[in-house]
């Protein structure tokens, strides 16, 4: 009887490596891939954050003085100006957004004692996201 | 019969090619570890950050001014204070107002909510700064902080002699959450924004209120 014992060759054992590699991906992709889910999860509550403080402001200005708008981009450099001119009480106070980060605003007029406010954030790429926020305003005596 | 066993550089080489496999495991499933507890950190001081702020908007929607003071920028600055990390302001209540507290233990890292007798904790060994300024529009077009804006670098101007009118109010809230330090790797999230107290406002700009 003839017996050969050879030993693994250098190619096999790369070979194995490469499988081996190849079977790792999937950890790596889960760990980058929970990473991004946190990411996510704080860029909504800034998101939040930012689309509720807009909504807020422009739901303590007077009625009257608010301007319907549609989507309206509001820039950081559109800190301190005002929504209606010459109006004072509708002087914008934004928080600086993020790298990346779009604001816009829309004020609808849905009967002449009711304002419809939204407020929209997107940011990021592929895939872009985006949180809309949106309230009803009353006029008050 | 040919038996050829391994050479001791194919067992050398082998070992070392094993050993490096070993190690970058070991080193993988490390780091998997520690992004794990940091991720499960960061969670937790996005998701306590997220409450509290929430909090905050829904018991700022309630603040009312309840001072005698006839003029808005009085009535504006009566409403709200931060004082010895205490946070205080005036709420409608079922019957009648009662004052709201935010109070930052530093030692303890917790934010205590205090009500009518109830007494929440708040982000519970995770806020390490908490700072509050109240800010008022007036219709000087000037904003003026009370306290100091930390990030306002001039200072306010002087108030002048004539009385100015409150336009709007908010308050800007600074606060840092750090993770419990069970990681490796540290969190730190900052947040700084406003909130809008909406009754309080309207109440600035009612008719029936402002006597100035």
């Amino acid at each position: 009887m003839k017996r050969t014992d050879c030993g693994v060759s250098m190619v096999e054992i790369m070979v194995s490596i490469l499988i081996f590699g190849f079977c790792l991906l999937p950890v790596f992709e889960l760990i980058s891939r929970s990473n991004q889910t946190v990411h996510v999860t704080q860029d909504e509550i800034k998101a939040f954050s930012l689309s509720a403080e807009l909504i807020d402001q422009i739901s303590c200005m007077p009625f009257d003085a608010i301007p319907v708008m549609n989507e309206y981009p509001l820039k950081n450099s559109d800190n301190g100006s005002q929504l209606y001119e010459n109006k004072i009480a509708t002087k914008l106070i934004l928080s600086e957004l993020p790298d990346g980060y779009v604001r816009f605003l829309t004020i609808e007029t849905v009967s002449p004692r009711m304002k419809l406010i939204k407020a929209k954030i997107e940011w990021g790429t592929n895939p872009r996201h985006q949180q809309s926020f949106q309230s009803i305003l009353e006029w008050t005596p | 019969m040919t038996r050829r066993a391994f050479t001791i550089v194919e067992v050398s080489i082998a070992l070392l090619i094993l050993t490096l496999l070993i190690y970058s495991v070991t080193n993988l499933l490390m780091s998997s570890g520690r992004q794990y507890v940091h991720q499960e950190e960061s969670v937790m001081c996005t998701v306590e950050a997220s409450n509290l702020i929430s909090i905050l908007r829904k018991d700022f929607e309630q603040c009312i001014a309840s001072g005698k003071a006839t003029d808005s920028f009085l009535v504006a600055k009566s409403a709200i204070s931060f004082k010895d990390e205490v946070l205080r302001f005036s709420v409608a209540g079922k019957n009648s107002s009662s004052f709201m507290q935010y109070i930052f233990e530093s030692q303890n890292k917790v934010i205590r909510r205090q009500n009518e007798g109830q007494d929440i904790p708040l982000a519970k060994g995770l806020i390490t700064y908490f700072f509050a300024a109240l800010q008022i529009l007036g219709d000087d077009n000037v904003i003026r902080s009370y306290p100091c804006d930390p990030e306002k670098e001039t200072p306010d101007p002087p108030f002048p002699a004539k009385p100015i009118k409150a336009v709007r109010v908010w308050i800007k809230i600074f606060m840092t959450l750090e993770g419990k330090g069970t990681g490796k790797i540290p969190v730190k999230q900052k947040y700084v924004f406003r909130v809008f107290p909406q009754r309080l406002n309207r109440q600035l700009q009612s008719i029936w209120y402002v006597r100035d």
